[in-house]
């Protein structure tokens, strides 16, 4: 008997998809599944934080560079 | 940085999300291979892996697929 399991789908790129995982390193509550190169399967409450902090992360990104000019 | 911008914006664009059941743990390709094809048949099958044998499915199909289930066994 196959098992079930509740959650959402993540299709994204690579990249995106390490960065999902090392979010997942320290708390090891938002992937319940590590389904291809390209997707994932997290926990469905967990999928706004996932955006918000890639979205933070991502942001971080962008100003570190203008940080090491100064 | 503007593109920069930009292309972060692509990446995120790119990312996906949708609700569902994953079926995982079948025991046997010819289980998996039958199961599956039962959910491409009636048009639920989302994605697939047929190296691991999993398959997602939207949450509204996921009864008939276990019910396809239970008569196989």
């Amino acid at each position: 008997m196959p098992s079930a399991i509740r959650g959402t789908l993540i299709e994204c790129d690579p990249a995106i998809r390490t960065l999902i995982l090392m979010m997942d390193v320290g708390s090891n509550d938002l992937i319940l599944e590590e389904l291809d190169e390209t997707h994932l399967l997290v926990d469905s409450n967990k999928v706004n934080y996932i955006r918000n902090e890639l979205n933070s992360r991502l942001s971080k990104n962008l100003f570190n560079p203008d940080e090491e000019e100064q | 940085i503007v593109d920069q911008i930009k292309l972060w914006q692509l990446e995120l664009d790119r990312f996906r999300q949708e609700d569902g059941i994953l079926f995982r743990d079948f025991i046997s390709t010819k289980e998996y291979t039958a199961v599956s094809e039962y959910a491409q048949d009636i048009g639920a099958l989302i994605w697939k892996n047929d190296k691991t044998r999993m398959f997602f499915v939207p949450e509204k199909s996921a009864k008939d697929i276990t019910e396809f289930v239970n008569k196989l066994t």
